[in-house]
C-alpha cells in the first residue's frame, strides 16, 4: 500500500474526512505519513472501514481527520 | 532547573488553534486547545473506538459553558500525547462537541496545566515547557 503524507492527502481531498493508518509520525500534521484507508465527505462513511482495519490490525495507529476548516461555513465556534 | 521545550504545530488554516493528540498510544485525533476548559474532552465516538468504559464511569458530571450539559460521563485514559509529551492518567469528559466544529474534543487544563505553556500565534505553535531535574 502506497504511502502518502497528510498534506498530500489534503491536496487531493479536499473537506472529506480521512482514515489513515498513521507509519511516520511527526509532530507537525502535514508531514504525518501513512496508508489512506478511506476519505468521503461523509464521516459515517469511515466507520466500517475503521472498525474493518482495527479488526485485523488491532495496534495499529489509525487517525481520522478532516482536511478543511473545523467550524462549518456561517458559524462562528465560542468553544 | 532546565526546561525542555516541546514545539507542536497547529493544524494550520482550521480557524481554531488545533492539535493532532495520540490517545492511548492507538488513535490519533484532532483537539481544539481550550485554556478555558478545566478538563479535556472527547466524543462518544472516540471514546467508543478506544474501549472506555461510559456505563461505569469514574463519576458523572455536567459541564458547563455558555450552557449547561446533563450530567457526562468522567473516565480515565492511560495516556494522552501531543507532540513529544505524554501525559498518563488523564480523565476526560466524553462529550460530543456540536456537529457543525469537526473536531473530536478539547485540550484542557487537567493536560496544559502539566506543563508551561505557550501559544505563539505567529509561528503557529503550541509550545509545552515541561521542569526537567539540573544534572
Amino acid at each position: 500500500m502506497e504511502i502518502v503524507t497528510v498534506a498530500e492527502v489534503e491536496q487531493q481531498h479536499p473537506n472529506e474526512w480521512v482514515l489513515l493508518e498513521v507509519v511516520r509520525d511527526h509532530k507537525d500534521h502535514a508531514r504525518v505519513a501513512g496508508h489512506l484507508l478511506a476519505h468521503s465527505p461523509d464521516r459515517a462513511d469511515l466507520e466500517k472501514p475503521y472498525q474493518d482495519y482495527r479488526a485485523v490490525h488491532s495496534r495499529a495507529r489509525l487517525y481520522e481527520f478532516y482536511t478543511g476548516t473545523l467550524v462549518a461555513e456561517g458559524v462562528a465556534a465560542i468553544v | 532547573m532546565r526546561q525542555r521545550a516541546d514545539r507542536v504545530p497547529f493544524l494550520p488554516g482550521r480557524r481554531l488553534v488545533a492539535v493532532r493528540v495520540t490517545l492511548n498510544e492507538l488513535d490519533d485525533a484532532v483537539l481544539i486547545v481550550d485554556t478555558g476548559a478545566e478538563r479535556t474532552v472527547i466524543s462518544q465516538h472516540l471514546a467508543a473506538r478506544l474501549g472506555l468504559d461510559q456505563t461505569h464511569p469514574l463519576r458523572l458530571q455536567p459541564l458547563a459553558g455558555i450552557g449547561q450539559s446533563a450530567p457526562v460521563p468522567v473516565v480515565r485514559l492511560e495516556r494522552l500525547r501531543v507532540g513529544a509529551s505524554t501525559v498518563v492518567g488523564v480523565e476526560v469528559s466524553v462529550y460530543d462537541l456540536p456537529a457543525v466544529i469537526r473536531a473530536d474534543g478539547l485540550l484542557g487544563l487537567n493536560v496544559l496545566n502539566r506543563f508551561g505553556v505557550t501559544l505563539d500565534f505567529n509561528r503557529g505553535l503550541l509550545i509545552l515547557r515541561q521542569p526537567e531535574q539540573a544534572h
